[in-house]
């Protein structure tokens, strides 16, 4: 269905290179993807209908270009070509790699991804916004039609990067996604911003933990036809988180919205408070979390999983379990969990599960968080499989001081027993086990 | 701008005819929506032709309401922002018609014995997919939930705007029956950048189903094409409900629903040809 390129069309770029278009890929408002390659390295290319191709548009993709990426998250452009004969033009940006799923697969059940790749997405998210932010760009459209994350790993590609633009630029022709949008854009108050953004962020990060929005609940289960009004009212003029402490009007409603109901009883009580926080104080401007804050509770999140003997993953809920004393029951087998061997540094605790891998930023708390090159992973000993270990992957050496108070080294390569009460010196910060 | 032959003809093998279809042309001929719907009719499906009725009925008034308010300006914060809202209101409103239905048409004692599974859950018995196009000077937005085809035509060449759902296999289909069926329908939304197309055909799986592979099926969509712009229109109204008869029985042997879209500026041959026809 391509209106605007041919296959096997040559661009030129800059008058040097030049961009083959290879195939079609997809339609969207502003115009047509295509996979192209330069050089005989694929790209995806997309070209803007002819009344997209504003001048406007040509020179903030100019602009973009020339700021480069915030990080390696974002398919961003790279390089402008243009038609001369009918003045339009397009922009390369890598490639989305097959692995990335789009969050509307998620909502679909199309993709199960394990809580670990969720929790692991939700930090990648909020580190790139935060990485976005800090430049003085506002994303403007962050909805699940632009974000792509692999199951399997939780890495995350954030597409549709053309609309960035700097922080209160008034442009207008892209107000966001309906659902995504802040409450004041919804009103006709306000024109996307940081702060709009970082609402449009919890919307998405609640979309993929709960797999609903967190506005639809029994208001929205008595609309009869989703039009303008009934829109702005549900998102904007009176807005009601579905699991307000103080406004109970809007619950989710049994048989309809059961994702919700569902997945609110599998998350601890830390991660619900922030979403509370973020669409009772979050609805106004002024009462947003921050990206910081979210990425902060996501590494929570990741660091709280547990596994039950069932397989099934859940989360260890630590306010429940200093109020009550016992640990929580299973989702799925409907048993009570046994707490796994745990590692606590500062304020941090982190459930030691069989694969749990212990990275920088877990013991180095000035490091941003990235899931790459892990100082620790868990092992089992070779003979006594009662018996497990940390292992030491870094390139440092820890010492290691046991609840007697005998002090030991462990040299990169080489474990460390995962005993009650010992401390682990990681260099920077000292984290204690706790069995 | 558009003529449209909207043809039904029922499966030899069943006793009603499951499939529905529908369309409307406002008197100013800004734009045409269409719509067709395939009752499941399966043992579990007994009420999937009244479904299939409904989800066209709901389709075609939300099309309408949809084109009068939305005048798509601004491509990006239109069509992309509200398919899901229209996703969910044709949804929904589907699902208020039928259990409207039924509380004013219980299960006879009969039906309620054909399946335990229908009887808790009643709204399976209207099972249904659904097709529809919406079809504007500027763009065309294209609709489908379930199995069934759209094609394209363009001169010479077959397209289809919304590809086939490589997850359905064998006579698996989405319904309107599923619950969360609004996020299944897919949507394509076409910004006519030079000509509109020459026709467009929408047709329940019936149809595709009666062809040993998709080629096959795609020539007819040309030849219907050839055959509008040889013979006419009045042509291919005289002779389809024949021309699909044969069809299902020599093929699929299901129930079989084609609505053609064509357009007919710029056609003076076909014009002319009907003309003659008509007089």
């Amino acid at each position: 269905m391509n209106q605007l390129l041919k296959e096997k069309q040559i661009l030129p770029i800059d008058g040097k290179d030049s961009c083959l278009v290879e195939r079609f890929l997809g339609s969207g408002g502003q115009g047509e993807v295509y996979r192209a390659s330069i050089q005989g390295k694929p790209y995806a290319l997309k070209w803007y209908f002819p009344k997209q191709a504003t001048s406007e548009q040509k020179s903030s993709l100019e602009n973009l270009i020339r700021i480069g990426a915030p990080n390696n998250k974002f398919l961003w452009p790279k390089f402008l070509l243009t038609n001369p004969k009918n003045n339009t033009f397009g922009y390369i940006m890598p490639l989305r790699l097959p692995q990335y799923k789009g969050i509307n697969d998620l909502m679909r059940r199309k993709v199960e991804p394990t809580f670990k790749a969720l929790a692991i997405a939700g930090v990648h998210l909020a580190n790139s916004f935060s990485k976005l932010h800090a430049n003085g760009l506002c994303y403007r459209d962050i909805s699940f039609g632009n974000l792509f994350f692999d199951p399997i790993t939780g890495d995350i590609q954030i597409c549709d990067n053309d609309n960035v633009t700097t922080n209160g630029n008034p442009l207008v022709t892209v107000l966001g996604t309906p659902r995504f949008t802040a409450p004041e854009i919804v009103r006709g108050e306000a024109h996307p911003s940081r702060d709009t953004d970082l609402f449009s962020l919890a919307v998405l990060l609640h979309y993929m933990l709960f797999v609903h929005h967190p506005l639809e609940g029994e208001q929205e289960a008595k609309i009869h036809a989703f039009d303008l009004p009934a829109m702005t009212k549900l998102y904007g003029k009176n807005p009601v988180y579905i699991y307000d402490p103080k406004n109970t009007t809007n619950r989710p409603v049994a048989g309809i919205h059961d994702n919700a109901i569902a997945f609110w009883k599998i998350y601890p009580t830390f991660i619900k408070q922030l979403f509370i926080r973020a669409f009772t104080d979050g609805l106004k401007p002024n009462g947003r979390i921050m990206e910081i804050e979210w990425r902060d509770n996501m590494a929570r999140l990741y660091d709280n999983l547990i596994y039950c003997r069932c397989g099934a993953e859940n989360f260890h809920d630590a306010t429940e379990y200093e109020t009550t004393g016992k640990t929580i029951v299973c989702w799925s087998c409907h048993k009570p969990t046994i707490l796994p061997p745990r590692l606590k540094i500062g304020k941090n605790l982190i459930m030691i599960n069989v694969d749990t891998l212990i990275y920088p930023f877990h013991v180095d708390l000035s490091i941003s968080c990235e899931f790459s090159d892990p100082v620790a992973k868990v092992n089992q000993h070779p003979q006594n499989k009662s018996l497990w270990g940390f292992q030491n992957l870094s390139k440092d050496k820890w010492t290691v001081i046991s609840a007697e108070g005998a002090l030991t080294e462990v040299l990169p390569g080489k474990n460390v027993s995962l005993i009650n009460g010992i401390r682990i010196n990681f260099g920077k910060t000292e984290g204690v086990i706790q069995v | 701008m558009w003529q449209i032959i909207a043809e039904s003809v029922k499966s030899p093998n069943h006793p009603l005819n499951q499939d529905a279809k529908k369309y409307f042309i406002p008197k100013d001929k800004e734009y045409v929506v269409v719509a067709v719907a395939d009752g499941h009719g399966s043992k579990k499906c007994f009420r999937s032709n009244v479904g299939s009725e409904f989800a066209v009925e709901v389709l075609i008034n939300n099309f309408r309401q949809h084109f009068s308010s939305n005048k798509f300006d601004n491509l990006q914060a239109g069509f992309s922002g509200t398919k899901d809202n229209l996703a969910k209101t044709i949804h929904r409103q589907w699902m208020e018609k039928v259990r409207n239905h039924l509380a004013n048409n219980p299960f006879s004692p009969e039906e309620e014995l054909i399946d335990v599974k229908v009887l808790n859950n009643q709204v399976i018995s209207y099972g249904t997919t659904l097709l529809g196009a919406l079809i504007a000077k500027n763009y065309i937005i294209y609709l489908q939930l379930g199995d069934g085809d759209i094609l394209v035509v363009n001169d010479k060449e077959v397209t289809r705007p919304i590809p086939k759902d490589e997850n359905l296999i064998a006579n698996e289909t989405y319904s309107l029956c599923d619950k969360e069926a609004d996020s299944l329908f897919r949507f394509y939304y076409q910004p006519v950048i030079g000509q509109l197309p020459d026709l467009i055909l929408l047709s329940t799986d019936g149809y595709s189903n009666s062809f040993p592979n998709d080629n096959e099926f795609q020539k007819t969509a040309l030849d219907y094409n050839n055959l509008y712009k040889e013979e006419g229109m009045s042509f291919i109204r005289k002779n389809i409900s024949g021309w699909l008869k044969d069809t299902t029985v020599h093929g699929s042997g299901d129930d079989l629903t084609a609505i053609l879209v064509f357009k007919t500026s710029e056609n003076e041959s076909a014009t002319k040809r009907e003309t003659n026809i008509t007089n």
